[in-house]
């Protein structure tokens, strides 16, 4: 019998936690820890699709946070002209944020490194401006959303419960979509371009293609994260792409630990919580935070929190190596 | 004639590395590049496979031009290269590594396969598993070998074939590579070990300063001391 992995059990147990907490959460009365799961999995999806580019393809981008403000623009703008049809939202922010990555990846992806990082910090933020410039669409102020997006019948978004298990349904679906992506042909080409881009090109592949379209389905996840958030906040503003947003999605992918399939669930569970507890703790919970991340980092070293589960694995009675 | 090196100047920068070199590779033979280090073997090979443009000059490959394509498309032609370094894909597993990249665009009626690369390398089997390195210099040696030959090239170079490899291992290998040769692939080969190189290659180039200094057949080179003195240090 193959033996499981502490890690592969310790990721089960929080599916399987995910799926029972709105009734926990109900019986104890205690709703806003439901609003703050439902926050921590939209941005999951956000840090998993980041995970994409960054932990498979070695693409670090500090201007991810510009699909999170396109998909929440695709609910908020109709909204603003009273349409509230969640399949035109949801193919708004598919459509638009995959178009947007499609163009400014065609540019970023010419370059490596610094550069490319200088790059998508750009585009965000010649977005993040133009929208601050749109006084209709509420400038700097932003939009309220007066409902969410509907679905008919079959999804009720109003219910915070609908919300959560829509939001949860989505990020198991792209983590399975990109567990496929990334053990198929495309994802080893991917790997492999991020290790030594020239040997996989002088292999046949034309990785800038392959790049290219890693880049525009990572930017289209990361729209439908933000068609979640703009539902949840009821709220749509141009800081939700400024470039700060980018960075802290990057730590939580950090903390998690670049690559790893989980990693994004992990890393922005951990990054939430610390946040929340001691915001609610002391006024001056930036420095602990801060400091507190800098030794998630730094202990949980390579790999971040995958990582040390990974360590676990390899201690006597576990598993062992792969 | 498969392979055909027309007159090449190669540049880095503003430093010239090749001087109108010129060389060719027939099909189904064995043809040997050799030369001291720096003298611009893997600046030749790399030309060819298009990681490097060259300013002036032609490279024809069965009859077509492919200096001008980069280098996924060379590939795609059905050149294969075992670069020097082997550069396998350390975040790939062994199995990875040999069959993210196969491809059969040449349409070979006997492509190579994973069992086939198997086969001929039965070491890899057990270590199909581990990542690409954790291997011994060997194995990455015939990782990186089965690798190009999982391209199904017609045309497969060998950049520093043997280079760093324990005696046992080198002469296994040079095996193999005969082996490979039955098949019918053409070979470019780039090493150090002129014995080896005489009884497997049928002809044989000597480049000096990035320009081919001397050309012939194995028996020409192996019983001219003074050439192997003067442009091999032999």
């Amino acid at each position: 019998m193959t033996p499981v992995s502490r890690s592969a059990g310790v990721y089960a147990l929080i599916v399987v936690l995910l799926l029972a907490a709105p009734p926990v959460i109900s019986f104890t009365g205690q709703a806003f820890y439901l609003d703050l799961l439902t926050r921590a999995l939209i941005l999951a999806i956000a840090v998993a699709s980041l995970n994409l580019i960054v932990g498979c393809g070695g693409m670090i981008s500090l201007g991810h946070a510009a699909y999170i403000g396109i998909g929440a623009y695709s609910v908020g703008i109709p909204a603003y002209y009273e349409v509230y049809n969640g399949f035109i939202h949801l193919g708004l922010a598919l459509a638009c944020s995959a178009a947007f990555a499609l163009l400014t990846g065609a540019v970023c992806l010419r370059t490596r490194g610094l550069y490319f990082i200088l790059i998508t910090l750009a585009f965000s933020q010649m977005l993040y401006f133009t929208l601050v410039s749109i006084d209709e669409y509420g400038a700097d102020d932003g939009l309220l959303i007066h409902r969410r997006s509907e679905f008919g019948g079959a999804l009720d978004l109003e219910h915070p419960a609908a919300l959560y298990y829509a939001v949860l349904a989505a990020l198991l679906l792209f983590l399975f979509a990109m567990h496929r992506l990334i053990h198929a042909r495309f994802g080893r080409v991917i790997f492999g371009s991020k290790h030594n881009d020239s040997r996989m090109q002088a292999l046949g592949f034309d990785t800038y293609k392959y790049r290219l379209a890693c880049y525009v389905i990572s930017g289209a996840m990361c729209g439908v994260a933000g068609f979640f958030l703009g539902n949840f906040t009821h709220f749509i503003s141009p800081e939700m792409m400024d470039w700060t947003r980018s960075a802290e999605l990057i730590f939580m992918l950090v903390i998690g630990g670049a690559g790893a399939l989980f990693a994004p669930v992990t890393g922005t569970a951990a990054f939430l919580l610390l946040e929340e507890f001691l915001s609610g703790w002391t006024l001056h919970w930036h420095l602990m935070f801060g400091l507190l991340l800098i030794a998630l980092v730094m202990f949980a070293g390579r790999g971040g929190l995958h990582g040390a589960l990974m360590r676990l694995d390899h201690r006597p009675g576990g598993p062992g190596k792969r | 004639m498969t392979l055909a090196v027309k007159n090449i100047e190669t540049f880095y920068g503003g430093s010239q590395a090749l001087f109108g070199l010129s060389l060719e590779a027939r099909g189904g033979a064995a043809t040997s590049l050799l030369g001291r280090n720096g003298m611009g073997k893997t600046t030749t090979v790399n030309s060819i496979i298009g990681t490097l443009r060259c300013r002036r000059g032609e490279i024809f490959y069965r009859g077509e031009k492919i200096s001008d394509l980069p280098a996924f498309a060379v590939a795609q032609k059905g050149i294969g290269l075992v670069p020097e370094g082997r550069q396998i894909f350390p975040n790939l597993n062994v199995r990875e590594n040999l069959t993210a990249t196969a491809a059969n665009y040449n349409n070979s009626p006997a492509p190579w396969t994973l069992d086939s690369v198997l086969d001929l390398f039965p070491q890899l089997k057990k270590r199909l598993n581990n990542m690409g390195d954790q291997l011994s210099g060997g194995e990455q040696q015939m990782l990186a070998t089965g690798r190009a030959l999982m391209l199904n090239p017609e045309l497969l170079i060998l950049d520093e074939a043997t280079e760093g490899l324990a005696p046992l291992v080198q002469r296994d290998f040079w095996r193999k590579l005969h082996e490979i040769k039955q098949t019918g692939i053409s070979l470019l080969i780039i090493d150090k070990n002129l014995h080896e190189l005489c009884r497997l290659a049928d002809y044989h180039y000597i480049i000096e300063k990035g320009a081919i200094a001397w050309h012939g057949a194995s028996d020409a080179l192996r019983s001219d001391a003074a050439l192997k003195a003067r442009y091999l240090g032999i």
